[in-house]
């Protein structure tokens, strides 16, 4: 391969990584509300307001340059470093493992041989997004996703669909990503025994209804766990999920019946029902940053559009502030916090948003372990 | 059936289609407006109304080729216009700030970290957001739609002589500004 041949491999797989850090929602009604002069009174009672926020979104500088610092927004295979330990207490373990399908809790299903097989090729692993579930904040009913990014050796960007879908629906149920903790386990007992995909529609076939042991709402996302990871994995848009349970059974944890067809929410400024108000985007679970300035990067949906952050050292505050997102808690917004430059070593950034009715708690937060050699 | 008051048959054949071409292409368009832009939301908006657009304009289309060529044009002109409204707005901000306005001078560090690191997506990507739009918009084109030189011509209404020339001079500043050697 010749320097062009590699650097066209190398935006190639720039592009496709970047490009998938978006899930765009579905506006197909929208669309079609809007485009018919006759029925679109309708819809522009709610969809009006959004375009008028969505127009006045504040721009961050630097369009490709928000991440000025060197902090790449997407693990790459290589270089999807995952500490062992939790990012809670100790953000300190550097890339040392590479990311498997085998859960090391006893008791989880074990994944098939299509998600932990190495291709005996040297085709670079695609990073999957994977969905989990997880308490937002202080309140321990509200648990909504949360999204890593894991690479699963000879899962390539050249696998098919339903291997992709397969493999990040099996690490959705059954892995727990090394160094993290609070992931809600609600698919014990569970296997994933089949996913067929088509145009229209995506089937996921479970072994059974599973345990009854989590509230309602935590079971309705965590169907929707699988919805938008298998949806993602395969990376067609909004196919409709329908789910089969093998032994006959009606409804997933005996709350969310299999009769009907499921999907992500139907525009952006819906996905709070599915999504945890503050993700960070960047950098990544166990990212090790170059020199230069960090930039924090994520998205957040949250009361005036305002969020929280710690900058952590072994669980030391190092400084703090808040930011404002691009939005406010009417849509799903992007947020940026300029850390400036950190000295070598293990951080983690807290983002966080403090109850509106009592400082004390917190209604939505999440932490992010990164170092800087 | 057809009663009064629902859309005619011009209006029916536009939403089908419509909806097949939104099916097929929504998510890759946004993703294409999405590595122009940057921002999810104003990526969503320029390419609904590009599908509005269409929709409005089906009836002198009329193939599904034809409209996607049209969705492509559409979504990179929506996209050049919301640089175009950014920029202004950047501008201003930077004024106000007193800050830096040299994309250059905040991408200094991923170019040295890429000298070291080798070839990091960051690095590729900060280098790409630092070409001439033109150049940026036919490596995309290329290399994330994998579009043909003639389709990137009719989507960037340029000849295809020019397309060939944006894309080499692109590729050699990418190669020159992640210190590729």
């Amino acid at each position: 391969m010749n320097d062009d041949e590699r650097m066209v491999e190398a935006l190639r797989g720039a592009l496709d990584e970047q490009a998938a850090l978006l899930e765009p929602g579905d506006r197909l009604d929208e669309i079609l509300a809007t485009a018919r002069p006759s029925r679109s009174a309708w819809a522009t009672s709610w969809w009006l307001p959004l375009a008028a926020a969505a127009a006045v979104v504040a721009v961050v500088t630097g369009v490709w340059l928000g991440l000025p610092d060197g902090s790449d927004p997407v693990p790459a295979s290589s270089d999807l470093p995952l500490p062992t330990s939790s990012p809670l207490t100790s953000p300190s373990a550097g890339p040392t493992t590479t990311p498997s399908a085998g859960p090391t809790d006893s008791g989880a299903p074990s994944p098939t041989s299509t998600a932990s097989t190495p291709a005996p090729t040297a085709g670079t692993p695609v990073a999957l997004p994977v969905y989990y579930v997880a308490t937002i904040g202080d309140d321990a009913r509200m648990a909504r996703l949360y999204r890593e990014w894991l690479t699963v050796p000879g899962v390539t960007r050249q696998a098919d669909d339903r291997l992709r879908a397969r493999t990040a629906i099996e690490l959705a149920m059954a892995a727990v990503p090394p160094g993290t903790d609070g992931y809600l386990r609600t698919w014990d007992g569970v296997e994933l025994v089949d996913v067929a995909v088509t145009d229209s529609r995506i089937t996921i076939t479970l072994s059974g209804p599973g345990g009854t042991a989590f509230p309602e709402d935590t079971e309705r996302v965590s169907v929707q766990q699988l919805v938008w990871t298998a949806q993602a994995a395969v990376g067609r848009g909004t196919i409709p999920v329908r789910f089969v349970l093998a032994d006959g059974s009606e409804a997933i944890f005996g709350t969310q019946p299999v009769d009907r067809a499921y999907n992500r929410p139907a525009s952006r400024d819906l996905y709070h029902y599915d999504l945890a108000p503050i993700w960070v985007n960047s950098p990544t679970r166990g990212q090790e940053l170059g020199s230069g300035p960090v930039t924090v990067t994520g998205e957040a949906q949250v009361y005036e559009a305002t969020v929280s952050w710690q900058l952590l050292r072994e669980g030391d505050v190092l400084d703090e502030g808040f930011v404002t997102a691009s939005d406010g808690a009417a849509s799903r917004g992007t947020y940026e916090i300029d850390l400036g430059t950190l000295s070598p070593g293990a951080y983690a950034i807290r983002v966080y948003e403090p109850s509106a009715e009592d400082g004390e708690k917190v209604s939505a937060e999440t932490t992010m372990p990164f170092s800087v050699r | 059936m057809t009663t009064m008051g629902e859309p005619g048959s011009a209006q029916r054949e536009a939403d089908d289609a419509v909806t097949e071409l939104y099916a097929a292409h929504w998510q890759r368009l946004v993703r294409l407006a999405w590595l122009l832009l940057h921002d999810a939301g104003e990526a969503e908006e320029v390419v609904q109304d590009a599908f509005v657009a269409l929709h409005a304009h089906w009836s002198g289309l009329r193939d599904p080729a034809a409209g996607a060529a049209y969705l492509r044009r559409a979504v990179l002109n929506g996209a050049r216009s919301a640089l175009r409204h950014r920029g202004v707005k950047e501008r201003w901000a930077a004024s106000v700030r007193g800050g830096p306005d040299d994309p250059g001078a905040r991408t200094g560090p991923s170019a040295e970290e890429s000298a070291v690191a080798g070839l990091s997506r960051q690095s590729i990507l900060a280098a790409l957001g630092r070409l001439p739009t033109r150049q940026r918009e036919v490596l995309i084109l290329r290399y994330y739609l994998d579009l043909g030189e003639a389709q990137i011509a009719d989507a960037l209404d340029i000849s295809p002589g020019s397309v060939k020339t944006h894309a080499s001079r692109g590729l050699a500043a990418l190669r020159s500004g992640t210190e590729w050697t």
